[in-house]
């Protein structure tokens, strides 16, 4: 699901081709997506309760492990602040290569195009994600984005 | 792309996006808001924000 530079860019069409073609697929890949990458990919704050109204249960890891946090894979305490920073990146970095990858099909709303300017709307209303810093190095590859997401849309007027 | 920039495609709705992200990482926001927090990695991001944003404009301002 992480993935470095190179790899996200095949990663993320050959995902919005199949999210295209497989039914269901989209819902689930969300879902996972949401799992692993906490609350980043909407973007909003994992709130302080689970979906029951109770607390986030200890032995499921807890908020944050909702928040996207996991154990280091180099001994066994939480990971570093680095280590959080450099994954959800990762991740988003594939999300935002689905949502500017061109596709013969609509996609579900969760990964149509729109969704990039609408999660950056969103983010800058949330407060408590934008103190920090996962959030100012994952709007640093939204930013990076944007450039391509234009030049795609502005492709699309030209020839059209 | 026709030698076009991001900035004259989308003209001022992109510019005041990027004006408030980059008073987001540079003063601050409204409340003292300053995205990326005061971490080490938060510091080093919200630079990285603000060359991006002076890159895209063309601009690079000098303090």
């Amino acid at each position: 699901m992480t993935a470095e530079k190179r790899s996200a860019g095949p990663l993320g069409q050959v995902t919005a081709n199949l999210l295209g073609t497989l039914m269901g697929f989209p819902e689930v890949f969300f879902t996972k997506l949401v799992q692993r990458a906490g609350g980043w990919p909407v973007p909003v704050v994992v709130p302080p309760t689970d979906v029951n109204g109770q607390p986030w249960k200890r032995e499921d890891g807890g908020r944050t492990k909702a928040q996207g946090y996991r154990k280091s894979s180099r001994n066994d305490a939480m990971e570093s602040a680095e280590e959080y920073i450099s994954r959800m990146t990762g991740m988003m970095r594939v999300y935002f290569h689905i949502l500017k990858a061109p596709v013969s099909q609509p996609l579900d709303r969760r990964f149509e195009t729109p969704r990039y300017w609408i999660w950056f709307a969103r983010i800058m209303g949330e407060r408590e994600l934008l103190e920090t810093a996962a959030a100012a190095q994952i709007i640093y590859g939204w930013l990076f984005f944007s450039r391509l997401v234009i030049a795609e849309v502005a492709d699309v007027y030209i020839f059209m | 792309m026709f030698g076009l920039e991001a900035k004259n495609i989308w003209g001022r709705q992109w510019v005041k996006v990027l004006g408030l992200l980059y008073e987001g990482v540079t003063v601050g926001l409204e409340g003292g808001l300053v995205i990326g927090g005061q971490s080490a990695e938060g510091k080093a991001a919200r630079a990285r924000v603000q060359l991006e944003v002076e890159r895209i404009m063309g601009t690079r301002v000098s303090y």
